[in-house]
This record gives C-alpha cells, sequence and structure tokens, in this order.
C-alpha cells in the first residue's frame, strides 16, 4: 500500500494489528478463525487472526478472537476497545484510517486458576 | 419430523410417482400395461385405464397430471436440506463494520453458567435469534432429589442474566427442558457438568 510515499504491505499492516488486538485487555489471544481460516497472505508468509484487504484505496479489516472470560466481560464494550486498538496500530503505520473494522470473537476462553 | 419418517414419505412418494407416472402413460397408449406392470396383480390393475371412453381418459389423465406435481412437489419438499443454523450472532453492526460471536461460544457461556447452578448434572442448549431477542433452549438432567421447579427458574433467571451481562443484547426467552434420566440418547451428547 502507498501511502504519502510510505510502503506498508498488507502483512505489514496485520502483524501490527495482531500486535496491537493481543495487547487491549480482555483478549486472550487472536484466532485463526472457527470454520475457515482468517489471514493476510503475502509472499511467502501468512498472518492469522486478521484479514487485511485493500479496496478503492481503503482497508477493510477483519478480526477474529477470542476473549478471556471474566465476570467483567462485556463483548461490544470489548469490541470498541479491540477497533480502537486496531485503529491506532493502523494510524502508526501511516496508512490512513481503515474503513471497516469487523470484529469476529470465536471463543470465550476460561483462564483455569 | 425424525429420519425415519422422511425416509419412509420419500418411499411412500416414490410409490405413488410410480404408480401414477404407470397411470398416466396406459391411459395415453402410449404404453401397455404387460410392458410396464412388474406383476399380474399391477397388469390387473392397469388393464380398465386401456378401456376408458374419450371423457373419462381425459379426466384420468387429467388427475394424474395432477397427482405427480403434487408428488414431486412433496419429494422436493422432502429431499431438500434443512435450513443451516447461522454460525455466528450479530452484537452491533454501525457505519464501522459487524461485531459477531460464533453460535458455538454462546452455547458453551450458558452450558457453563447453567453447570453451575447446583443440581444441574448435565447440559445441552441452543441458542436461536429472534426479532424479540435471544431464544435459549436448554435441555438439563438433573438431580432427582433437587427441587426441579427451583431449579429452573434458578437457571433461567441467571441464564438470562448472564448472556444479557456479557452480550450486551436482550433474551426474549429461555426455554428449560429438565429430566432425570442422563441425556445420552441426543444426538449431541449434553456436557456433563457434574
Amino acid at each position: 500500500m502507498d501511502s504519502g510515499g510510505l510502503q506498508v504491505n498488507e502483512v505489514s499492516i496485520a502483524r501490527a494489528i495482531v500486535a496491537g488486538v493481543r495487547s487491549v485487555p480482555g483478549v486472550a489471544d487472536v484466532s485463526p478463525g472457527r470454520f475457515a481460516e482468517v489471514a493476510t497472505y503475502g509472499p511467502g508468509e501468512k498472518v492469522r487472526g486478521v484479514a487485511v484487504s485493500q479496496a478503492a484505496g481503503a482497508l477493510d479489516i477483519n478480526v477474529h478472537l477470542c476473549a478471556l472470560y471474566a465476570h467483567s466481560l462485556v463483548l461490544p464494550e470489548l469490541a470498541d476497545r479491540v477497533r480502537s486498538a486496531v485503529r491506532q496500530s493502523v494510524e502508526a503505520l501511516g496508512v490512513g484510517l481503515p474503513r471497516r473494522i469487523d470484529v469476529a470473537f470465536d471463543d470465550l476462553r476460561v483462564e483455569e486458576a | 419430523m425424525n429420519v425415519f419418517n422422511r425416509l419412509l414419505i420419500i418411499l411412500l412418494d416414490l410409490l405413488l410417482l410410480i404408480a401414477v407416472s404407470a397411470v398416466l402413460l396406459v391411459a395415453l397408449g402410449l404404453i401397455r400395461p404387460e410392458q410396464i406392470a412388474p406383476t399380474p396383480w399391477f397388469v390387473d390393475r392397469l388393464v380398465p385405464f386401456t378401456q376408458l371412453d374419450p371423457t373419462s381418459r381425459s379426466w384420468a389423465v387429467g388427475v394424474s397430471i395432477v397427482v405427480f406435481l403434487v408428488g414431486l412437489l412433496l419429494l422436493f419438499l422432502e429431499l431438500r436440506p434443512g435450513p443451516r443454523e447461522v454460525a455466528r450472532i450479530t452484537l452491533k453492526q454501525d457505519g464501522l463494520g459487524r461485531v459477531t460471536v460464533a453460535r458455538a461460544g454462546v452455547r458453551d457461556l450458558v452450558d457453563r453458567e447453567a453447570g453451575r447452578v447446583a443440581g444441574v448434572m448435565e447440559v445441552r442448549s441452543r441458542v436461536e435469534e429472534d426479532p424479540a431477542g435471544l431464544r435459549i433452549l436448554c435441555r438439563i438432567s438433573v438431580d432427582p432429589t433437587g427441587s426441579v421447579p427451583e431449579m429452573t427458574q434458578e437457571l433461567q433467571e441467571r441464564l438470562k442474566a448472564v448472556v444479557e451481562h456479557h452480550l450486551g443484547r436482550p433474551v426474549a426467552d429461555v426455554s428449560v427442558d429438565a429430566q432425570v434420566a442422563p441425556l445420552v440418547s441426543d444426538r449431541r451428547a449434553g456436557r456433563r457438568v457434574r
């Protein structure tokens, strides 16, 4: 992707998003998808859990994740925090704002004591 | 409708289609009864359709066509696959996109919470979406020494509260089907929680 002379490919964006999403409290991890693999593919590599696609110069992002099950967990609120983290990750790369961020919770993980 | 009933209907419908096709072909004079009927009994049933007057033949052909079409429709309805369960529940949809949760994940949540109610031994749940909200259908195997009405009431209140809290979507209904026997006869065995 070309933005103001900066070259950032989709795999790099996906990698940054995965790192950003993993740092959100309440997120156990990104998920490779429950029914079909969700990933961003590049030459010789892929980033699982995040699908980044570019259409008409805009970024569409689909994030799949496992949430940490806790009494305080409210999925729509967690989704807002995840979207915020995704926006920050993308902005930090200087590639503009995403047009669409879909968040899919594949599982609720219980941390065994 | 269970598989046996469905197979029975399909078999009877196929027999009806074969019989009515034979009647139609014989009534139209396209084939002789001996050429089509596998047994003398069937030949005897078809012979009268070769001796019809023009008015009766028209009626026989018309009725046979209608019955044939109804049989085909019935066969189509019985053979088509049932509606597939949508794998995801939408929690939110706004200008930025969609937030969804896997239905199986919600089912796991319901099973886990149901298992925390004292006296519930096994759980098998289903979650459906409705315009009024989510509908939870829960089959449980219970400890026979406990009070089933109290148990089911606690379960309904608990599941409604937990699902509404975690998913942020209203729960329209929680149906509980309790039994003392284990849920072993079910297609998908229940989750043992005790």
